[in-house]
């Protein structure tokens, strides 16, 4: 359970948003609207550009990721170290709770 | 209208410092956004809605501010702007409780009323002295550095504290023109003089919050002075904010930042609980005049509202403050 809440807790406030930029910065470097489109392409949600801009000055103050210096006015940002082993953390602990549910789901409920 | 423009009136909800770090690279992923899908209701909310949640962020309201290196500052010239506001409110509520207090010699004064008002008298104090002494270090640190170190940064919000200073100056000796006229304030005599400080507040306090609706019934020099006395007050605690925000702080000042704006935050909770006990323990019961009307207990609803924003500010900041050191200390530990 410790580990569930520290995983989650280093993403900071809307872990769902982090960790859906986090997992995209995993696959390299990639300026906002890369990232809102790479976003939609594997999960299926369309982050605002509000939401978005917000979830990214959180995680670059946090130090999960850093923007990358540039003379284009698409600035791209890049996962950090730390922000690797926050992302991994938080998807441990994920898979913690897909495990616990799904099996707790296959024993005692039916869906036809 | 171009996806550019567009794009460039949406930025405007932002802030100044999220414009200057965000901007451009905002408006590049709009004009995308916007080429994509031209129209978008939740869109265009969404960023509204974050815009002005980063505003309130700045000035130390709700969540971080991108400038959280200087969160003592902004902190401080919130709260110096909302404490402004809230004490010329609670000059005129403790003038009405002083002015009321111990009134009727025929009935004699509950202790619990005497000890809520003094507790009203002490938070009112706390208050304006607070007020006072950071007015007086910022307009003198401003001067200084204007005059020694020839920076223009501080002139126009220096020049506008003071002309306003004089505005509020002149303001206040008109209004209590009736006590000078009639000799003064009689300090001989301590409880007297009590009373007459408490009216003359109250006259100049009630001047201030409601002189702007009177100017229509007055002539026109009685109108400007009410109308600019009321804009002063505010102009005044707009600018010497300004003059906070623009001052470098050394780690000692920080330091002085974070407890003052605590103290005045404290300092209003303390009048709202010290007011409702003063009150509840029949503050006006024994008084010569009437309880609150229904417009004076709405305002005092504004002021309860005002002292939840100044906690929020200074005990949020430092909230968002302790939870990065967290963050960045979770993180030296791997």
């Amino acid at each position: 359970m410790g580990d569930i809440n520290f995983g989650v807790n280093r993403l900071g406030k809307n872990p769902g948003v982090s960790a859906l930029i986090l997992s995209s910065l995993a696959g390299g470097e990639k300026h906002g609207y890369a990232l809102v489109k790479d976003v939609a392409d594997f999960s299926g949600v369309e982050i605002p550009p509000g939401t978005l801009y917000e979830a990214l000055a959180r995680l670059e103050r946090s130090g999960l990721i850093e923007a990358i210096a540039t003379e284009d006015r698409r600035r791209p940002y890049r996962l950090t170290g730390f922000g690797a082993k926050a992302l991994s953390d938080h998807l441990e602990a994920q898979r913690q709770v897909v495990e616990v549910g799904q099996s707790r789901l296959s024993q005692g409920w039916s869906f036809a | 209208m171009t996806p550019g423009r567009r794009a460039k009136r949406l930025l405007k909800f932002y802030p100044q410092p999220w414009r200057d770090r965000y901007g451009s690279e905002f408006i590049d992923f709009m004009e995308q956004s916007i080429d994509d899908v031209p129209h978008s209701s939740k869109r265009t909310s969404n960023i509204i809605y974050k815009g002005l949640k980063s505003r309130a962020g700045e000035v130390g309201i709700m969540g971080p501010s991108l400038d959280s290196a200087n969160a003592s500052r902004t902190t401080l010239s919130t709260s110096t702007v909302l404490a402004t506001f809230f004490t010329v409110f609670a000059l005129f509520y403790w003038s009405c409780a002083m002015v009321s207090w111990n009134s009727n010699p025929r009935v004699a004064t509950s202790l619990s009323v005497s000890l809520w008002m003094g507790a009203i008298t002490v938070s009112t104090m706390i208050l304006a002295l607070t007020l006072l002494l950071i007015g007086v270090i910022f307009v003198i640190h401003a001067l200084r550095f204007t005059f020694s170190k020839r920076d223009r940064k501080f002139t126009w919000p220096l020049i506008i504290a003071l002309s306003s200073l004089v505005v509020v100056l002149n303001a206040i000796h008109q209004f209590t023109r009736l006590t000078i006229e009639r000799g003064g304030i009689q300090w001989t005599q301590l409880g007297i003089g009590l009373k007459q400080v408490a009216g003359a507040t109250q006259w100049v306090t009630q001047s201030l919050i409601w002189g702007p609706s009177w100017a229509g019934q007055s002539d026109f020099s009685q109108a400007v002075l009410h109308i600019s006395s009321t804009a002063a007050v505010i102009v005044l605690a707009l600018s010497v904010a300004k003059l906070i925000r623009l001052s470098e702080f050394s780690l000692a000042a920080n330091r002085f930042g974070r407890w003052t704006s605590r103290l005045l935050s404290l300092g209003m909770v303390l009048f709202i609980l010290s007011y409702a006990g003063w009150e509840q323990a029949g503050g006006f019961n024994n008084a010569w005049i009437g309880h609150f009307t229904q417009m004076q207990k709405s305002l005092f609803f504004l002021i309860a509202f005002i002292a939840l924003l100044g906690l929020l500010s200074s005990f949020r900041a430092n909230k968002h403050h302790n939870e990065i050191g967290t963050i960045s200390l979770g993180g030296a530990k791997k």
